[in-house]
């Protein structure tokens, strides 16, 4: 039988556990804590009475009682001095305990069995229960807080008293010990109840061993700093007389910072890398012998810098590779250099002395802030760079880093092969939401204690996965330490003291505007009854309105494929049946802002610039307006108007947007459109709608029948049809309709006049009149506004102009064949 | 289990891993004051020109007084770097000395520090009580 007890009876650590258990950590601190203050209160005053006989006579006579009591307190010292010790040798000896689970991974004897970590809670279990051992525990009980599982919780699940899980198949699954993880993953395997207890709580198994891994990395980090005599500790302080074994470089300290003396490098201290290998790539090429020179590209923003900041601050603190010991990292900064030389001569004399002192000086790691930009230069004087820098690049004693951002690799560097003979590029790569989780994780902890917040593990997963879904445009890391930072003080000032997932989302929603927080009682109601909603403006569409409402419903819920847009929709019919105003609801009900609503008039992009003009040209350098639009406003509805009038060149660029959620502007940038909705409206095919119509005005229009004349006429591919969320037929609208129509536009007039006292009656003569005459049959509802205005709103004016309706006043408008508008005003009373 | 036992394990790991330790303690500390002052950097370098600062001599060498004031300049740096370096090496190795006459001293503390502590509860229960 392999039980806790016959586990921990194997164990060599069990004298171990049995006096960790006897002197727990916490108490350990406090006799520590407690016998230092007595020492140095004790020790004072013994101090005194051994000074007396400097001291002035009346303070002497204050120690007459210490005078009296001096054996008894230089007693209590030695008893308080040998307490003290015998705590220190403890936390020394616990702590060697946990250092080999740091640094002997592979070392650890056969009769371990398992970390002391586990044993922990092995040996605080009281009964065989592991499942209950390892929640009663005070690391457990970290990770389900950290899950956002408090204790209430756990123990409200400990008394639906769940199968008991035994020790008997515990094993490890790597290395030859049992690790915290091993036994998280164990109990999850092991547990339905446990498993079920943690669903219900939002937490997946990847939260569980997740926040597992994060509290040993806790553990380990606070294990590993405490021991301050450990080589690694020991090295983080400066060394003497570095420089005075290399030479001086004056002119380059003109235009550039030495990272070894930058507050930015120090400010690195405890911040985590995620770029580790990139890291370790760089270290690679300047460990070369001759040519040591990388080039790091990426996007614009903070991360190569931050690359850079970190090499150099592991230089500083002795760990990086022998190459790079004594090295002074210098960056250049070419803004500085372009400001200073104003002529051909002048910048070639100065890159010649900055190289040349770079080299001789014999120690300096050259960093250029931005390549592209002294190509720039020496390409604006006429200056051949290449042929300047190339024997210093070539040189054993330099290294050189430049660094440079994707697009101007593209535009200036790439197509420069000497130049790119003279570096060996890193890419820096997109960082994964997994990646970019390891890092928030350990900058939590900073947060956690500037702001006294407490961030679950799920939290700090979804700013990772949000920092890269609702914020695509930003380079990942960046973005999600920027949403850490930013959340921290929120929650503060919303008096948040745990921030879990919903809060995250609350706050992107906040940021955002789209809806991703848990749906409230009100939006709840909303949502399910979005067809009246938008029924209420859009009238007589209740195919179109269907469609979009479960399209909305769909992204809600969060059941919508992520990696694409929110929506795209093919809006088909005549003109003036609300196809437009469709679009609007959507953008008031979805962003509850109707102003979120960006159009696009495709009949402007029919030339054979028309691509160009909307993703941008590289050989012009102009932006296009759909990259800027979607840039500016991430989130959004985009109405694509008159869809059938662009080109087929510019239809194709919608293939990649529809379907995969970005399309690559003119420097081959991606452009994210995973927040838009994308609505296209087109009269294709409403010469067949009306014929259909009008054979069969009850039935519902074929679909299958529109789409394939559609084809069939080559105005749209079917693989563009295909990608459409949804193809939606706007029906031509009856009378009814028409009428309906027509009294919510003389209804919102009303409410105008109101604002100005004055009330208008909505007679069903004067509805039917403008539904009869507002209206037609080639424009729809379209020209209903414009007969509102001219007929209705002008007789209004000409009236108030002439005293007849003033603030008041009460008046319907009556059928009048004197009337040129068959319609007249009739002021009813005063 | 007896506090014996417990006690007993704790000896073991005081009187054998422990000592281990530190001697690697001290191997760190070696290597830290080697780091601290530049040592293998400095013996490297120790009759190089102060911060590199050196002329090259004139290609031409009949102009014998430019080539000696070159070689008196680049001499008397190289006899500055030499004092400079000296002087850091000198109180580097005096450090890793020091540390090396501590060792000995901390290796009987540690020794005996058991009965350290013993002695210092006994007596200070003694004067207490006195």
């Amino acid at each position: 039988m392999n039980t806790i007890t016959d586990l921990i009876h194997k164990s060599r650590l069990y004298p171990v556990l049995v006096l960790d258990r006897l002197i727990s950590p916490g108490k350990r601190q406090k006799i520590i804590y407690l016998s230092r203050v007595i020492i140095v209160v004790l020790g004072l005053i013994l101090a005194f009475y051994l000074s007396k006989n400097y001291l002035p006579a009346f303070l002497v006579d204050y120690l007459s009682l210490v005078l009296a009591l001096k054996n008894k307190i230089l007693g209590l010292l030695l008893i308080n001095l040998s307490i003290f010790i015998v705590a220190i040798l403890l936390e020394v000896y616990f702590s060697s305990f946990y250092y080999l689970e740091l640094i002997a991974k592979n070392l650890y004897r056969s009769e371990d069995i398992f970390t002391m970590t586990v044993g922990r809670i092995l040996y605080g279990a009281k009964t065989d229960d592991l499942l209950v051992g390892f929640l009663q525990s005070d690391i457990g009980g970290q990770i389900m807080r950290r899950l956002g599982i408090g204790r209430p919780t756990i123990d409200l699940f400990l008394a639906t008293s769940p199968s008991p899980v035994s020790a008997m198949l515990l094993a490890q699954t790597d290395g030859p010990v049992i690790k915290l993880k091993d036994l998280a993953k164990y109990l999850f395997d092991q547990s339905p109840a446990f498993r079920e207890f943690l669903l219900s709580h939002s937490a997946k198994e990847i939260d569980f061993l997740g926040a597992t891994k994060w509290i040993v990395l806790g553990i380990e980090l606070s294990i590993w700093k405490s021991r301050w005599w450990e080589l690694d500790n020991l090295s983080r302080v400066p060394s003497l007389a570095r420089d005075w074994s290399y030479g001086g470089t004056y002119h380059l300290d003109m235009y550039s910072r030495d990272l070894l003396k930058d507050r930015e490098v120090d400010s690195l201290a405890d911040t985590p890398t995620n770029r580790q290998a990139e890291m370790d790539q760089l270290e690679t090429i300047l460990s070369r012998s001759r040519e040591a020179n990388a080039l790091l590209v990426g996007e614009a923003g903070p991360d190569k810098m931050n690359t850079i900041y970190h090499l150099a601050h592991q230089i500083k603190q002795g760990q990086a590779v022998t190459a790079l010991t004594d090295k002074r990292p210098v960056l250049l900064e070419v803004s500085l250099l372009s400001a200073s030389c104003k002529e051909k001569n002048i910048f070639e004399q100065t890159i010649l002395a900055i190289f040349s002192e770079a080299t001789k000086a014999g120690n300096i790691l050259l960093v250029i802030d931005d390549l592209a930009n002294l190509v720039a230069i020496a390409d604006k004087y006429g200056a051949n760079l290449i042929s300047l820098i190339d024997p210093y690049l070539a040189s054993n004693t330099l290294q050189v880093i430049a660094l440079c951002d994707t697009d101007n690799f593209h535009r200036f560097i790439e197509s420069r092969a000497s130049l790119m003979m003279l570096f060996e590029k890193i890419a820096l790569a997109d960082l994964s939401s997994e990646a970019i989780t390891e890092m928030l994780l350990q900058a939590v902890w900073l947060v956690e204690n500037n702001f006294n917040l407490f961030f679950t593990y799920q939290a700090v997963t979804e700013i990772a996965s949000g920092a890269s879904y609702y914020f695509p445009d930003s380079i990942g890391s960046d973005k999600a330490i920027d949403l850490l930072t930013e959340i921290a003080p929120w929650a503060t000032s919303a008096s948040l003291q745990i921030v879990d997932v919903s809060a995250v989302r609350s706050f992107i929603q906040n940021k955002t505007n789209i809806p991703i927080g848990e749906v409230t009682a009100k939006e709840k109601d909303k949502l399910l009854n979005l067809e009246s909603i938008l029924s209420s403006r859009v009238i007589g569409q209740r195919e179109a309105v269907s469609a979009v409402a479960s399209a909305v419903r769909r992204s809600r819920a969060g059941v919508r494929n992520p990696s694409k847009p929110i929506g795209s929709f093919l809006f088909l019919g005549p003109t003036g049946v609300g196809k437009t105003e469709t679009a609007k609801a959507l953008a008031a009900t979805f962003f509850n802002n109707e102003n979120e609503l960006y159009r696009l008039d495709m009949s402007e992009y029919h030339g054979t610039d028309a691509v160009d003009k909307l993703i941008g040209s590289f050989s012009t350098g102009n932006t296009g307006v759909l990259s800027t639009m979607v840039r500016d406003h991430p989130y959004g509805v985009i109405l694509l108007d008159e869809f059938e009038k662009t080109t087929p060149a510019v239809l194709n660029i919608f293939l990649p947007i529809f379907d995969e959620g970005f399309f690559s502007d003119m420097n081959g940038k991606r452009v994210s459109v995973k927040n838009i909705i994308f609505i296209a409206t087109s009269n294709a095919g409403a010469d067949l709608i009306w014929e259909l119509v009008e054979k069969n005005p009850d039935q519902a229009i074929s679909r299958s029948v529109l789409i394939d004349a559609i084809v069939e006429r080559g105005i749209y591919k079917p693989e563009l049809l295909n990608r459409f969320d949804a193809t939606v037929i706007f029906r031509p609208l009856g009378e009814a309709e028409l009428a309906k129509i027509a009294e919510l536009q003389l209804k919102k007039l009303a409410k105008r006049l109101m604002e100005k006292g004055l009330t208008l009656e909505i007679t069903s003569e004067l509805v039917s009149s403008v539904a009869k005459n507002g209206a037609d049959q080639i424009f729809g509802a379209r020209p209903m506004l414009r007969y509102i205005q001219d007929q209705v709103e002008q007789q209004v004016a000409d009236k108030m102009i002439a005293g007849e309706i003033v603030a008041g006043s009460k008046f319907s408008f009556i059928a009048s064949t004197l009337s040129p508008t068959g319609l007249e005003i009739k002021v009813k009373n005063l | 289990m007896g506090i014996v036992t417990i006690l007993i394990d704790y000896l073991l790991w005081h009187y054998s891993k422990a000592v281990m330790s530190l001697f690697v303690v001290y191997r760190n500390f070696c290597l830290f004051l080697s780091n601290f002052f530049s040592l293998p950097l400095l013996f490297r370098t120790w009759l190089s020109p102060w911060r590199r600062l050196d002329e090259g001599y004139p290609k031409n060498f009949t102009d014998i007084e430019s080539v000696l004031s070159t070689l008196v300049l680049n001499l008397l740096m190289r006899v500055v770097g030499f004092i400079m370096r000296t002087v850091v090496i000198s109180a580097g190795l005096l450090s890793i000395i020091i540390l090396t006459a501590l060792l000995p001293l901390a290796l009987i503390i540690w020794l005996l520090l058991p009965l350290i502590i013993i002695f210092l509860f006994c007596l200070g229960v003694g004067l207490l009580f006195v």
